[in-house]
């Protein structure tokens, strides 16, 4: 195992974090990676004010996670598999160690709600290959699922930005990449390939991997929200890899078992309870307002599409780009922010968002109301687009007539719930000498019966004292 | 911001209009392409890794995802018919993406 000279950061979810010398110099302090202070984690602090952790101490919990995996998985695995040297484990651990770090310093600012636009029109997979100058990776890149844009942007970053520290310290960028953006080696001919498959399962995974678990872990400490508690060590420390048949496979021993299903639990917690908020999808729709008009305003045109693209776009990692009269470097939540404040008055999404008064109110709050109050209809009535959604126009607006409002003040925001369980192939134990898939021990997971689709209706707050008349009137939907 | 078509609706038109039991990324990557570039209006295809598996994950039984390929593997599921799919998943379409995207998704194989 490698030995080297640490700066040590203290985390409150992990506690003391051992950060090489070397990484601090070429990666932490930087620009680039500094940015992420500025960057939100999660769109949660909508409703938990509370939230404000970044994408900063989440690559750092990411790394710290990556290094325990790391090393949980050398301890207990190196010695049966003599196939692959100590210099590879070696390497393999900073290269691995060094994407984790890196796996974010991509993302938008207000992480997930914009980063679509980075790639528009789709570019960045062949800036990657034009970059990686590798048939292999070409294949690979191509074959394989598409990763998301914030990814790809983070994988440019470390072709472009971070490349002569890479090549410094002897690292592969392309295998940094293909961590970052999940890119597997299909075809696995040397040792490296064959162990380097297993650790981009690790940062990039299907159900377990350390950025997830670094965010979990977080998200539940910074909201403060009570779901269950995920045993990080307990977790780690029970990872392993197995070979069978020339295969090789990412395990956790069976002491793990409800770890595994814990991270679950936490991850579908969030989506159903949080995720799903009406604050939250409220608040989420309103910031995408904002910042639409606010690109427009920037930018002095009314073609909303090319404005976006402008305010997100990578060359603003590189260097200063104009949007219209106006500069962006590396832009963060915070430099839109400050645009918004500039643009205010006439920008009634940026205000409703930077006042959070929010103007209209949700005639039901969860969708065990609207599962409750529109039970009598049938699956394809309430889905989306559904008769219900349809008819229900008609009635918001006739509604709003007879109390005197503006028939067109209203929402309706459709919401797809989304529920993870652990598929076939998914996650593997180690039972024994067994490599057992964990689909087959017929655990119990919790149902999948789950709501595919239900919406919120946002009405005037002074009219919410009215709401069950409407709900009334929607209830006769037929 | 632009019309977004998600990866449901994607496998889901994809396999209940063409005969084909399964499709490469590869050809996911290109339909997408084609989709973006020929709409008039703004739209993104999101064929990103965690949509399509959460896509994957709504219709378990029905599709299967390896590392370069989806497959159906339930050909007969309710939610690969036709009148299903018009009815349920693509009943929201705006009507000037829904004509080439049908035009396209339908001719990919």
């Amino acid at each position: 195992m490698l030995h080297r000279k640490s700066k040590v950061f203290l985390d409150t979810v992990h506690g003391y974090i051992s950060v090489p010398d070397i990484y601090c110099d070429y990666f932490i302090d930087t620009l680039l990676f500094q940015r992420l202070r500025r960057i939100e984690q999660t769109s949660m602090r909508s409703l938990y004010p509370s939230a404000r952790h970044d994408r900063f101490i989440h690559s750092l919990g990411t790394f710290h996670l990556g290094s325990k995996i790391f090393q949980a998985i050398y301890q207990n695995s190196s010695s049966e598999l003599p196939e692959f040297s100590d210099a590879l484990w070696d390497k393999m651990q900073e290269t691995f160690e060094i994407a984790c770090l890196l796996h974010d310093c991509g993302h938008a600012p207000f992480s997930h709600t914009f980063e679509k636009y980075f790639d528009r029109p789709a570019c960045l997979s062949d800036k990657l290959i034009q970059a990686s100058k590798n048939k292999q990776f070409k294949y690979d890149i191509e074959s394989q699922a598409d990763a998301a844009e914030h990814e790809k942007v983070s994988a440019y970053l470390v072709f472009t930005y971070f490349l002569e520290k890479l090549k410094l310290l002897k690292v592969d960028p392309i295998l940094v990449v293909r961590m970052i953006i999940g890119c597997l080696y299909e075809v696995e001919k040397t040792p490296k390939e064959k162990l380097a498959n297993c650790f981009i399962s690790l940062l990039k995974g299907k159900i377990i991997d350390v950025d997830r678990l670094d965010y979990v872990t977080r998200d539940k400490w910074a909201c403060g929200f009570s779901s269950n508690n995920v045993s990080i060590e307990r977790l780690l420390s029970a990872a392993c890899i197995k070979k069978k048949d020339d295969k090789y496979y990412n395990c956790f021993y069976k002491n793990a078992l409800s770890e595994i299903q814990n991270v679950i639990d936490v991850i579908n917690f969030q989506h159903i309870w949080i995720f799903s908020h009406h604050k939250v999808v409220y608040d989420q729709y309103i910031l995408e307002k904002a910042i639409e008009k606010l690109s427009t305003q920037l930018s002095g045109t009314s073609d909303k599409e090319k404005s976006l693209n402008k305010l997100f776009n990578i060359e603003s990692f590189f260097g200063t780009t104009k949007i219209g009269t106006h500069s962006i470097y590396l832009p963060t939540d915070d430099d839109l922010v400050h645009y918004q404040k500039i643009y205010l008055d006439n920008n009634s999404y940026a205000k409703e968002w930077l006042s959070r008064n929010h103007k209209l109110k949700p005639i039901w709050k969860t969708f065990a109301e609207f599962n409750t109050f529109f039970s009598h209809l049938s699956p394809s009535m309430l889905e989306e687009g559904g008769n219900l959604e349809k008819q229900s126009t008609k009635i918001i607006q006739i509604f709003l007539s007879s109390h005197n409002e503006n028939k067109e003040n209203y929402l309706r925001l459709g919401v797809k719930p989304k529920f993870k369980v652990i598929g076939a192939n998914e996650v593997f134990i180690a039972i024994n000498d067994n490599i057992v898939d964990y689909d087959t021990l017929k655990l119990p997971q919790k149902t999948n019966n789950l709501t595919r689709f239900f919406f919120y209706i946002f009405i005037p707050s002074h009219l919410i004292q009215f709401s069950n008349e409407l709900i009334d009137s929607l209830k006769e939907i037929k | 911001m632009c019309y977004i078509i998600d990866s449901e609706s994607v496998l889901l038109n994809y396999f209940s209009k063409n005969e084909s039991s399964e499709i490469s990324f590869r050809d996911l990557r290109s339909l997408r392409k084609k989709i973006e570039e020929n709409s008039k209006d703004p739209v993104y295809v999101d064929i990103r890794y965690n949509s399509l598996r959460d896509a994957i994950s709504l219709h378990r039984d029905v599709f299967s995802m390896e590392l370069t390929r989806i497959s159906i593997k339930k050909t007969d599921a309710e939610e690969l018919k036709v009148d299903f799919v018009d009815k349920i998943i693509n009943s929201k379409l705006p009507d000037k993406i829904k004509a080439m995207y049908m035009d396209l998704i339908s001719s990919t194989h």
